[in-house]
């Protein structure tokens, strides 16, 4: 069956994200929330989870590119950062949010820098799992609203 | 895998959440009915804090500031628990929760942050709160604190 097979190939895909740290259990508990009312719910958490980091990585580019570095600034981006990829389950991202924040709390110019460049290959990374997901979700659903319709 | 908890009813009935994420949670069950009010500036952390108390069962408000806060509790609103991130904009997490104390609220204030720092601890402790955990929300420890005040009541 096509359905089973779709769903099949999405917790395999899960499944593999886990194994590989990109996604932790707070995913999961993310993914459960979802409910018949709201078919949009996980496209519109990754939405908002999306467009909160790339206000979060724009500000930090442009903390990092100044002569003089306001590593408060860098670490209170990097603080939220963490809060919002450990909202979704981002478990690497979170945790070069960690090292960013390290970095920038003990002023290490490099370090920074480093740390900065991580979370943003995380972050697209993350990014492209979530969207696979929920696009694997849509066509799920909508497959299966055909098939009650017939 | 979903999450679960472990049934917190002993009696004939009781509160059922709006729960219509059927298969995925066991029902929360509780004596009493329980009400939230979540205070995060960040749309996604406060979308989810929200839905992870309603799917427990937990009838929850959102608000993203200090000052919205206040002023809910100074209109007369009653919660059985708060949940408040540390960095809000203007009215910050410790001096929103010295001001939900002082106005005489005795819900659980459950503080919340990405990083806890010992600082931050003795500051949000000092203000008022019971509980200070990191995001994002666990039901591992966010259950037990609602069996707690469902029992307390």
């Amino acid at each position: 069956m096509v359905g089973t097979d779709l769903r099949q190939q999405l917790m395999n895909y899960i499944q593999s994200s886990h194994e590989q740290g990109i996604l932790d259990e707070a995913f999961d508990r993310v993914k459960n929330l979802e409910n018949d009312g709201n078919p949009q719910f996980l496209s519109e958490i990754f939405s908002m989870f999306c467009h909160d980091a790339e206000n979060g990585i724009a500000e930090l580019t442009r903390f990092l590119a100044e002569p003089v570095i306001d590593y408060e600034n860098v670490s209170a981006f990097a603080h939220q950062l963490k809060g919002s990829s450990s909202s979704v389950g981002g478990h690497r991202m979170v945790l070069a949010c960690c090292e960013l924040r390290q970095a920038s709390n003990n002023k290490i110019k490099e370090g920074s820098f480093e740390a900065f460049d991580k979370v943003k290959r995380e972050y697209c990374i993350l990014r492209d799992s979530l969207n696979y997901i929920a696009q694997m979700e849509k066509t799920i659903l909508t497959n299966e609203a055909r098939r009650r319709r017939q | 895998m979903a999450p679960t908890i472990e049934s917190v009813n002993q009696g004939n009935g009781g509160f059922e959440g709006n729960n219509k994420r059927s298969d995925r949670f066991v029902k929360a069950t509780w004596k009493n009915k329980l009400t939230a009010l979540v205070v995060d500036n960040g749309e996604l952390c406060r979308v989810l804090e929200r839905e992870n108390l309603r799917a427990y069962g937990v009838e929850t408000v959102a608000v993203e500031t200090g000052e919205a806060a206040v002023e809910l509790i100074a209109s007369g609103s009653t919660f059985n628990l708060i949940f408040i991130d540390m960095y809000l904009p203007t009215m910050s997490g410790p001096e929103a929760v010295r001001q939900i104390r002082a106005m005489g609220a005795r819900s659980k204030i459950i503080g919340l942050t990405a990083f806890i720092t010992e600082k931050d601890e003795q500051d949000f402790f000092a203000a008022g709160i019971d509980e200070f955990f990191e995001k994002p929300l666990d039901p591992d420890w966010f259950v037990p604190i609602i069996r707690e005040v469902d029992n307390q009541i």
